[in-house]
């Protein structure tokens, strides 16, 4: 056995990757003799040594969020409660080193403009600043598109869920959806228009107006209404807004959500598959509650104790399947 | 004397609560903890919230380290204890079977984070515990526990050795799973258990 061959398993086991039959034929050798033990463990040191001083991407995220757990468990010890919010809108910031970030040039007549593309992966959130200055936060699984510089409209295209707090501004602000067009001056609201479910436009302050795509037909809204499209129809109704805008601070709020679209919210926040039984029952099975930094199986587990339902779950794909008990 | 090296200087930092010093350990053990556990426990989110928690604790009792291989050895014991303890509960809820805790190399990873008791397998160690909660049943109740959960005999087989109906056995069974319950696992934690089909 040569030593640099000994050498890679043993990197390769510290690193996990080792495959249990490598692992067993290690073993032996290090069983083998006094002198190959010291080997293995000065060789390990030598190894161990090498990973302290690089970094390890991969493990980025699993990292940040032992570090929000320890940082909010010592905030509650100190009895500030109150900061726990303040932690989780960092939390925000700290998935916004996720998002994916490119530039499409497309060539103007006159001049260069350049298109910027923000999208966010599933699992992941971002906020970011546009160049007037508004702020955008973008959920999991969305994209937003707009350009290097805004013209007399301010126009950007969304695809998914975004919060905007958008900047004062004579030039209108225009997010083109799928389901039309949300025209503002200077207010903050949420957008959701996500592929083949029910848009919303919810709005905190300001006066944002909306126009359906095919009917063209336009509503108002008033701070604390929600708007939704449902097959080309606009209806508007009051809601707590609290509810449709918590996910920028990294709070998931259910309020007698029904299963079906409470799972597509977790399915785009935890990034997993989740499929329905194909038992009616289920989506009778409503849910309220928040969830705020819940790792997936402990939010399994209250849904569970919550309602007859259990769950398996296919580690191979990522899939959970939920079966009416 | 005992020689400073590099992970002794970050355990050093991790004392006085520098999380610079925190990450370089989490990031430098996490690999090799979780092939460990994940072996045993077979489902990834069980896994990552297991090792979250020991590194939980492990920054709870960071002015308590004061060398690697203490360091190494109380980390590693701790995720092996909770891995036994979520085992046990799986065994008694007819989850798993003991025989299935084996992994062959598993003495490399005791080597490895310089665990100096001899060496004993996790599967040895699940087996004892699980004897212990049988020991403490009827005879025949015990009897036909430890056929079905340590040897994993089918319902049948247990009645043909033991010479009862199938409906005896089930009964002998239920009674035996409340006792271990009663006495091992407190009523909430039972929601936890029966998660995995």
């Amino acid at each position: 056995m040569s030593n640099e061959k000994i050498k890679e398993l043993i990197q390769n086991f510290l690193e996990g990757k080792l495959s249990e039959e490598k692992e067993e034929f290690l073993l032996s050798w290090v069983k083998e003799s006094e002198t190959n033990k010291n080997l293995f463990l000065s060789e390990q040191e030598n190894i161990q040594n090498d990973l302290l001083s690089s970094t390890d991407r991969r493990l980025e995220m699993r990292w940040r969020s032992l570090l929000k757990k320890i940082q909010n468990t010592e905030k509650h010890q100190r009895g500030k409660i109150k900061l726990r919010r303040t932690a989780s809108v960092a939390a925000a910031f700290i998935f916004g080193v996720l998002f994916t970030f490119w530039a499409t040039e497309t060539r103007d007549v006159t001049s260069v403009l350049v298109t910027q593309n923000i999208s966010t992966p599933l699992g992941a959130k971002t906020n970011f600043e546009l160049p007037d200055g508004s702020v955008v936060w973008l959920n999991s699984g969305s994209k937003l598109s707009y350009p290097s510089e805004f013209g007399e409209i301010r126009s950007v295209k969304l695809t998914g869920e975004a919060f905007f707090d958008v900047k004062k501004d004579k030039k209108h602000f225009v997010i083109s959806t799928e389901y039309g067009n949300v025209e503002v001056q200077g207010t903050s609201f949420n957008v959701k228009a996500f592929k083949n479910e029910v848009f919303e436009t919810t709005l905190v302050s300001g006066i944002v107006s909306i126009t359906e795509k095919n009917t063209k037909k336009r509503v108002t809204l008033h701070p604390g209404q929600q708007a939704d499209i449902l097959e080309s129809k606009i209806s508007v109704k009051n809601v707590d807004t609290e509810l449709y805008t918590s996910w920028k601070e990294g709070k998931l709020i259910f309020r007698e959500e029904y299963l079906p679209s409470a799972v597509k919210r977790l399915e785009r926040w935890y990034n997993v598959t989740i499929e329905l039984d194909d038992d009616p029952r289920l989506s009778k099975i409503w849910y309220s509650g928040t969830l705020e930094m819940e790792s997936f199986s402990e939010v399994l587990e209250l849904l569970k104790v919550t309602a007859p339902i259990s769950y398996y779950y296919n580690e191979k794909t990522r899939t959970i399947r939920i079966f009416y008990d | 004397m005992r020689k400073v090296t590099e992970i002794n200087k970050v355990i050093n930092e991790l004392r006085k609560g520098k999380t610079p010093a925190y990450e370089k350990l989490f990031k430098l053990y996490y690999p090799r903890l979780f092939k460990y556990a994940h072996h045993f426990l077979d489902d990834s989110f069980v896994t990552e919230d297991l090792i979250q928690e020991v590194f939980i604790e492990v920054w709870n009792k960071r002015k308590l380290f004061i060398s690697e291989k203490q360091f190494t050895s109380y980390l590693f014991k701790m995720v092996r204890n909770k891995c036994l303890n979520i085992l046990k509960r799986k065994v008694i809820e007819e989850k798993y079977l003991s025989s299935q805790a084996q992994l062959k190399s598993e003495e490399l990873y005791h080597i490895s984070f310089g665990i100096e008791d001899d060496f004993d397998s996790m599967e040895k160690n699940l087996s004892q515990i699980i004897e212990d909660v049988i020991t403490q049943m009827p005879d025949r109740c015990s009897e036909a526990f430890h056929l079905k959960w340590i040897e994993g005999k089918k319902i049948r087989e247990i009645s043909e050795i033991m010479n009862i109906s199938t409906t005896m056995v089930d009964k002998h069974l239920a009674k035996g799973l409340e006792i271990a319950r009663k006495k091992f696992i407190p009523p909430l934690l039972l929601l936890y258990i029966c998660t995995k089909r």
